[in-house]
């Protein structure tokens, strides 16, 4: 899977109700915040991300990860 | 055969709004219900310890199922916040504070959120080993002396209460054999400084990837399938653990109980809490409990009805 692909899986395993679309430059600007979620959501999206693509960020990067922009960054 | 007899509890009357509580954070509500679950959190007041609720526990223990103080032959005390700093152990006060005859035995055991399924292990050997016929099981863990009303990763979480558990040669509970699961190299998730760090990430990850595993090779271990299972009882860290969990599992949700809407997370208590209200009920025969935390340590076990001839 692609990337964009393994966002909205993590989103759909985490049972958090996003749907990035990677065509839509605002999907990858909106904080996390503004697409509505909270920091529990977030330790669900990432445990979710982790399994998908086999990589979990370190905690030093995981509080510099503020939007979709930050997620392809770090994760590509 | 040592049973799981009787559990009595202790909560405190004093309690803090959780939602007003939120509102320091910029919480909503809505996180509060639905993602940590604690509308309230009960708080011990400030010139009482450890000792106090865990006597309380006690006493109410042997009011309400008949338990005289003369039957005790070991007081167990689930604890991280003893009373002096644990020095001297909190057992030792509470036998002072009920005035139990000379001949108890009494320790305290350092461990946290796992610490009930230790607990009865540990103290169901004891028993065996001594020859013991009745033993009390105590978790008095007041995390609101360490937490610190400022910091948004703990402050919303955790309440106070007290647990006491009957331990006897007479019961309906069988306690099985647990796992048992230690990750020292993960310790630093939970750490009590000057008050209590938490790195709220580590410990959801800690939980999500090996407490649904640790859970799946208990059923595995002894030949049970999760349908062979009336209640999973897990350790009640927030409604975002026992999500996150209960996914992973993928069992039938219905066998999950979450309740912390009074009492937010009581680490040690959490899950007598919920075994108080339901080993009570005929209609259950197998409950799976598992606690996890501080440690990082996570525990398994089963308790099952005897089966009458």
């Amino acid at each position: 899977m692609n990337i964009f692909e393994n966002i909205n899986t993590a989103f759909s395993q985490a049972n958090i109700d996003v749907v990035i679309d990677s065509e839509q430059q605002k999907d990858m600007t909106r904080t996390f915040k503004e697409l509505g979620l909270d920091s529990l959501d977030l330790f669900n999206f990432f445990l979710e991300l982790d399994a998908l693509t086999g990589k979990q960020i370190p905690e030093s990067e995981f509080d510099k990860i503020k939007n979709i922009s930050d997620v392809i960054e770090i994760y590509k | 055969m040592i049973y799981l007899k009787a559990i009595s509890n202790y909560i405190p009357s004093q309690v803090i709004d959780n939602i007003e509580n939120a509102k320091a954070f910029s919480e909503s509500e809505s996180f509060i219900i639905n993602k940590i679950g604690a509308r309230q959190l009960p708080r011990l007041p400030y010139d009482e310890q450890a000792s106090d609720i865990g006597s309380a526990a006690v006493r109410a223990l042997c009011d309400q199922h008949g338990l005289n103080f003369e039957e005790i032959e070991a007081l167990v005390v689930i604890t991280q916040n003893g009373d002096f700093g644990g020095l001297p152990h909190t057992s030792a006060i509470i036998h002072g504070k009920l005035g139990l005859p000379e001949q108890v035995a009494c320790f305290d055991i350092g461990l946290g959120c796992s610490g009930y399924v230790y607990g009865l292990s540990i103290l169901k050997a004891h028993m065996q080993e001594m020859g013991f016929q009745n033993a009390v099981l105590v978790t008095a863990d007041p995390y609101s002396k360490i937490v610190d009303s400022n910091d948004r990763n703990t402050s919303l979480l955790f309440g106070d209460a007290a647990t006491a558990s009957w331990l006897s040669v007479n019961g309906e509970w069988e306690i099985q054999r647990p796992l048992l699961a230690t990750n020292g190299q993960g310790y630093s998730a939970l750490v009590k400084q000057e008050s209590l760090v938490m790195d709220g990430r580590s410990v959801f990850n800690f939980a999500a990837q090996n407490v649904p595993d640790q859970i799946n090779n208990y059923l595995e271990k002894f030949n049970l399938v999760h349908d062979d299972i009336d209640l999973f009882l897990l350790h009640q860290g927030s409604a975002a653990i026992i999500d996150v969990i209960t996914r992973k599992l993928n069992y039938s949700k219905d066998k999950f109980i979450f309740d912390i809407e009074n009492t937010g997370n009581t680490v040690s208590s959490s899950i007598p809490l919920l075994c108080e209200r339901y080993i009570k009920e005929s209609r259950f025969n197998k409950i799976v409990i598992s606690g996890f935390g501080v440690g990082l340590s996570w525990a398994t076990t089963l308790l099952s009805k005897k089966v009458s001839i």
